[in-house]
């Protein structure tokens, strides 16, 4: 495989590339569906192929191809150049400005204890049926869905600077969904292992079937849930929920390319821009937003990124200001670093590299706060737990988000279920507005495996971590 | 590159994977495609891609328990390990009730014909795209403005066989631009979409997002409240897709079009119905499944007529009698729609 990477890289060079790069990877999938006593599908795919990066006359070219034998690489290389040289019709007029990086050896594998592809599909069928039925026991639930997706992802990436790395991830992550129906509406409740860079262990650690009949009855009690007030109210949001809110507010508008109008087409731009870097007010004082591809377990973490650039771990907003960006070695120039964060990924062989987000979380509060205290001291507000829809500009600026179960906060108390709660903020207001986060002991991770950008749309995967948060006075039912 | 095949070959890969799956059933497809792309912001081509692949995808079943597999590496071996990973899910899975066997050739039906494929779409070449990228750009900053986007094109196959006889082959190529041109206080966009690459004008394309721009500069404030609005064909498009929920799901009341079958859900001059074969946007002569694709009515004259049907609720052994069915059976049409044009002309009114 090695030898095939590097007869790319001669054919490219040879062709006249000022830097070249070859990737093989080879992934495997499971996923398994089941809804209520039925397996709705089981399906476990195999796909491998390599892609050939190259600058040529200051463009890109990218060629990717299925088959890994020297003839089809070599043709991957030619067709890269051809394609690069075609592209320098209607380049920049600056050409490609690419940060110098150190050839790097090496290889990182995802600490896995029970690899999942070796587990007996009959064990894995068999818990998401006994979660089914647990579920289904609920008086009032009409439907429970769920499933397993398991993904191991080898590659090995060579480049012109030098560097030959490899790389073994796996991720592992089941969920599962209560439908509960009236005769006037449907309200639904779900259940995560959240997915992560980790083996089957992930999955026998997670209270899945233990949880079942909670998700089941919260979902019921949706249906004669008090509808979502109008008006403002402080917020006490749980890092299930304020992953998403983390990904498209801050984790999308801190992406360099985007902010460069890289993406401007088709995701969008940034209100962030570059001439707001070190003066922009984010966020309250008590905001901190660490990018860290470090983590482990992180859904981002594989050692280095498709530039070959080792994996780091930096802050973007320190204190409520805007500091950094997720950055590329071909974008990082444009905020004057010499070197990129490592943010550069391509979703399979045949996908060319783009800057997407790294694991981004809000870290902890400094302070001793636990989640009950902070519910203990909120008047009049609500909690919301999961993910549901939500809607933002192109410049990630304008928001509104729903989510999974939503409570009533009174007097300090957890109180009764809303259902259908949305709110509605612009991003720096609504994270000007945090006002207390939960300390470490709450901090978790949770994780996004179907974050689409690119053109071919490519589907990346991340983990965006947080304890528990509060932000004060906060439009909500406006979608009413 | 190779990732595209003929016909015969797509076929010889097909039953030699079918002569290996000696389950009591099999169905085995093989889809392929190979896809050109340039991409372009801040007035110059900023990304350029070839790709192709080709994947085999196995189904098998004993009975009522069926395992799904598939590999893009279409080597003898490989092809044997992906039939057996298929047959080792089937294995032990437990019965599926709503399983159905293959389809026949009988069952199926006569294939529309479907003119999708056209030579100088698949034989496009970088250089026509650039050049095609520079003359869009060249509009755009004629007109003072910054133009960002994508050039694609693409040839695709789709091949399917299954151990009740029946075998399906399909291709078509297509071709696409979109484009956003800003100003420094207004934008447009616009696309254009065709199978003949020979019907797209960037330039002309680029002119209609630097027209839009042009005329979104120095917006007013729209008060809060109810007002008719007018939506642009791609707007309105992107609504429809709500109007085709899962059946089974609405049958069983977990969507919003609940109760609403042979109901009015809209004004009486809106007719929503889909044709494979419709010249202007040419869709697939048969589903996943190989039942051909038909003409399908979704909303007529303002009455939602059929949602999507799963496969089980529609398929011949399935139980279709325990529905409405119009004899338009079908597993999930929903990729291909086109409106009707009501009385409203080319948009639709939403109050
Ligand atoms: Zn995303």
């Amino acid at each position: 495989m090695k030898e095939l990477c590097l007869r790319a890289l001669d054919v490219a060079r040879g062709k006249g590339a000022a830097y070249a790069d070859a990737r093989i990877i080879r992934t495997r999938r499971q996923e398994i569906a089941t809804e209520d006593q039925r397996v709705s599908s089981v399906s476990d795919g195999e796909s491998a192929g390599m892609g050939v990066r190259v600058i040529a006359e200051g463009a890109w070219g990218f060629a990717a191809a299925p088959r890994l034998d020297n003839e089809s690489v070599e043709n991957a290389a030619v067709e890269a150049i051809a394609i690069a040289r075609a592209a320098a019709l209607a380049k920049a007029p600056e050409g490609i400005r690419w940060a110098r990086e150190e050839p790097r050896t090496g290889c990182f594998r995802t600490p896995v204890r029970i690899d999942p592809f070796t587990v007996p599909l009959e064990e894995k069928i068999a818990l998401l049926l006994a979660i089914n039925a647990e579920v289904l026991k609920v008086k009032g639930v009409r439907k429970c869905h769920s499933h397993m997706q398991f993904k191991r992802e080898w590659r090995l990436l060579a480049n012109s600077d030098g560097s030959l790395i490899e790389s073994e991830t796996c991720t592992s992550g089941a969920n599962y969904q209560a439908t509960a129906v009236d005769e006037s509406t449907a309200k639904r409740r779900n259940f995560s292992a959240y997915a992560r860079n980790i083996g089957y262990e992930h999955i026998r650690e997670t209270p899945l079937l233990a949880e079942a009949t909670r998700v089941g009855e919260e979902a019921v009690a949706q249906l004669k849930g008090k509808p979502c007030p109008v008006g403002r109210k402080d917020l006490v949001l749980h890092p299930s929920h304020l992953c998403l809110t983390m990904h498209e507010s801050i984790g999308h508008a801190t992406e360099l390319d985007r902010v460069l109008g890289m993406e401007e087409s088709l995701a969008g731009s940034s209100f962030a821009t570059v001439d707001q870097l070190d003066s922009l007010r984010y966020g309250s004082p008590l905001m901190n937003v660490i990018c860290d591809n470090t983590m482990p377990h992180g859904l981002a973490s594989r050692g280095w990124d498709d530039d070959g650039v080792e994996a780091q771990r930096w802050p973007v907003i320190r204190d409520g200001i805007l500091v950094d960006y997720q950055t590329s070695r071909e974008v990082c120039h444009a905020i004057g670093a010499t070197r990129s964060h490592g943010s550069c990924r391509a979703d399979s062989w045949a996908s060319i590299p783009i800057i997407r987000q790294s694991n981004l979380g809000l870290a902890p509060g400094t302070e001793r706060l636990s989640l009950e205290e902070l519910i203990g001291d909120t008047k009049d507000g609500i909690y919301i737990e999961g993910t549901g829809s939500f809607s933002i500009d192109q410049r990630r600026h304008n928001f509104q988000f729903g989510g999974d179960c939503f409570w009533e906060i009174k007097n300090g108390r957890k109180g009764a279920i809303l259902k259908d709660v949305t709110y509605q903020a612009i991003t720096t207001e609504f994270w000007g507005s945090l006002d207390a986060v939960c300390d470490e002991r709450f901090w978790t991770p949770y994780g996004v495996t179907n974050c689409g950008k690119g053109d071919p749309q490519q589907i990346a995967q991340m983990t965006h971590g947080s304890a528990p948060a509060r932000f004060r006075q906060i439009s909500v039912g406006g979608a009413r | 590159m190779t990732s595209m095949m003929n016909e015969q070959q797509a076929m010889e890969i097909l039953e030699r994977a079918l002569a290996a799956a000696d389950a009591e059933s099999a169905v085995v497809s093989l889809g392929g495609f190979e896809r050109c792309s340039m991409r372009f912001a801040n007035n110059a081509i900023t990304q350029s891609v070839a790709r192709g692949n080709a994947t085999l995808s196995v189904s098998c079943a004993y009975g009522q328990s069926h395992g799904a597999a598939s590999t893009n590496d279409l080597s003898s071996e490989s092809i044997a390990a992906v039939v057996e990973r298929a047959r080792s899910i089937a294995r032990v899975s437990p019965p599926d009730p709503e399983y159905l066997p293959p389809v026949t050739p009988e069952e199926a039906g006569a294939y529309p014909e479907v003119a999708a494929h056209f030579e100088r779409t698949a034989r496009h070449d970088p250089m026509d795209k650039a050049r095609g990228v520079q003359a869009a750009i060249a509009r755009a900053v004629a007109g003072g403005m910054r133009l960002s986007g994508a050039f694609a094109t693409g040839e695709s196959f789709h091949a399917l066989a299954n151990s009740a006889g029946l075998r399906a082959w399909h291709r078509s190529t297509h071709a696409g631009a979109h484009l956003t041109a800003l100003a420094a206080d207004g934008s447009g966009w616009a696309q254009q979409m065709a199978n003949d690459v020979g019907a797209i004008d960037l330039e002309s394309t680029a002119a209609r997002a630097v027209d839009i721009a042009e005329r979104s500069r120095n917006p007013g404030e729209a008060a809060p409240g109810r007002t008719t609005v007018i939506l642009s064909p791609a707007a309105a498009a992107g609504l429809i897709g709500y109007l085709t929920c899962d059946a089974k799901a609405t049958d069983e009341g977990r969507t919003f079009l609940r109760g609403k079958m042979d109901a009015r859900v809209c004004g009486e001059n809106i007719t929503l119905r889909s044709d494979p074969a419709d010249p202007r946007s040419p869709g697939s002569p048969f589903q996943g499944n190989g039942l051909a694709s038909r003409t399908l009515r979704w909303v007529e004259n303002g009455v939602l007529r059929r949602p999507a049907r799963d496969a089980f609720l529609v398929h011949p052994h399935g139980r279709s009698d325990a529905l409405p069915v119009d004899g338009n059976d079908t597993r999930r049409p929903v990729p291909h729609r086109r409106r009707t044009a009501g009385r409203a002309g080319p948009t639709v009114a939403v109050q």
